[in-house]
């Protein structure tokens, strides 16, 4: 199966030949529920070993030159899109393996979609990246404290339980739905801008151990699609039977 | 035949030579860099017709999303945008275009839409969309939009009413059902 998996990938793939890891079929208890929200089943399918690097965006932004720093709509990245490189496609040279930041949601979106692949949902990244593991939680509370922990490698810590790296410690991700994360001027019968955001959701936590989980809520209520930052990046997941839902 | 697609050769060669300042040209100008109209989707209205988002460039509009089944703020969002539309067409002499585009790629349908139009007594020029999922997640991403579908069917989301200009760039916007339209009408007036 991995050896067909890989000769697909060689067929089908021309820019990026990096890993994929198997998440079998499992059951995501959302922690922070709307009214008769149920638990979602994910998987199974393939997700990234690794996050996508600059080397691996770069394949892509050759490819797909509208893309591009200079050339990127204003519809697509706020300003700062790509700001971690030194040119349209050039970065320092070290950086390679770093995972590349500073892109937005519709540019990591069609980086996926350009390999045959989609971002993972908020489920399926919550259930790989294995975060919501209580025995990690103080170390991934220290990492999210740590504001100023540097860039470095993909893929040079050993990965969580299924095989996942780099998903926890390394830099925040896009979901697929991040607008999923709702904090204001939505359609709760007139509830005030912003009580979702802390209170709301707060309260509705199921496990109000699980901080490290509202803080990506939060994150994720916050973010736009056209958004970017030094710590935002990506990896893409692909469906085991048949093409991207 | 031959003849005929001769003459729509000519013919088209002579009007595209005539329109040379037309709105022909304009129509195929860049478009700027924050219009949703780059988005290549397809949609389809609540006659059943194909739409690209493109083809609604050309004239201002106001834009909302939301989906049909809605019945509790998706009445009052409709009734705003009414209130807002009679507001503005009482300066003009044209009415303000409006565009319903529909988050419920489950379940929207030209039919469904239709029957919207019809029980809340929407104009007739008001042009109500539906698509796929792909496409309400592009359009939603770029207008601002958060949805969240649930397992009823329905969605909680973004009660937001946009203003274009005719290029598809978001000019004004109106957060929330009892926000004042005072403001935003005002924006809208002075962006015609």
């Amino acid at each position: 199966m991995k050896s067909v998996t890989f000769l697909l990938l060689l067929i089908f793939s021309p820019i990026v030949f990096g890993k994929e890891v198997k998440l079998q079929e499992a059951v995501y208890v959302p922690v922070f529920r709307d009214p008769g929200e149920l638990d979602i089943k994910v998987g199974p399918l393939l997700i990234d070993e690794t996050p996508v690097t600059n080397q691996e965006f770069l394949k892509f932004v050759k490819a797909h030159p509208n893309f591009s720093r200079s050339k990127i709509s204003k519809l697509f990245a706020d300003s700062g899109y790509l700001s971690r490189w030194t040119s349209d496609t050039t970065f320092a040279k070290s950086e390679a393996d770093f995972p590349v930041t500073h892109v937005s949601w519709f540019a990591a979106r069609h980086y996926c979609a350009a390999h045959g692949k989609r971002l993972p949902t908020i489920a399926e990244w919550e259930v790989a990246s294995d975060a919501q593991n209580p025995k990690i939680e103080s170390e991934i509370l220290e990492w999210y404290s740590n504001s100023s922990s540097k860039l470095q490698g993909v893929g040079k810590k050993a990965g969580n339980k299924f095989g996942v790296k780099d998903a926890n410690g390394l830099i925040w991700e896009w979901v697929d739905n991040f607008s999923e994360a709702i904090m204001s001027g939505d359609s709760r019968g007139g509830s005030s801008t912003d009580s979702l955001f802390c209170g709301g959701a707060a309260l509705k936590a199921k496990d109000p151990r699980l901080y490290a989980t509202f803080m990506r809520f939060a994150f994720r209520s916050s973010l736009t699609a056209k958004y970017n930052s030094a710590n935002l990046g990506f990896r893409c997941v692909k469906e085991i039977t048949g093409g991207p839902k | 035949m031959k003849l005929v697609f001769f003459l729509t050769l000519l013919f088209s060669q002579l009007s595209a030579a005539h329109d040379g300042h037309g709105p022909d040209l304009k129509a195929t100008a860049p478009l700027p860099g924050a219009s949703i109209f780059q988005l290549e989707s397809e949609w389809k209205n609540q006659r059943g017709e194909s739409v690209k988002l493109a083809s609604l460039r050309g004239s201002p509009r106001l834009v909302v999303m939301l989906f049909t089944r809605c019945d509790t703020a998706c009445p009052l969002i409709v009734e705003d945008l009414k209130e807002i539309a009679k507001d503005v067409d009482a300066k003009r002499t044209t009415k303000i275009d409006v565009s319903i585009f529909s988050l419920d790629s489950f379940r929207e349908t030209p039919a469904s839409l239709s029957a919207f139009s019809l029980k809340r007594k929407l104009p007739s020029h008001w042009g109500l969309f539906t698509s796929n999922a792909d496409a309400v997640a592009e359009l939603a991403a770029s207008l601002g939009v958060r949805y969240k579908r649930l397992p009823s069917g329905d969605f909680i989301h973004s009660n937001i009413i946009y203003f274009l200009n005719s290029n598809g760039e978001v000019v004004a916007q109106k957060e929330g059902i009892k926000s004042s339209r005072g403001e935003f009408i005002k924006k809208i007036g002075t962006n015609l």
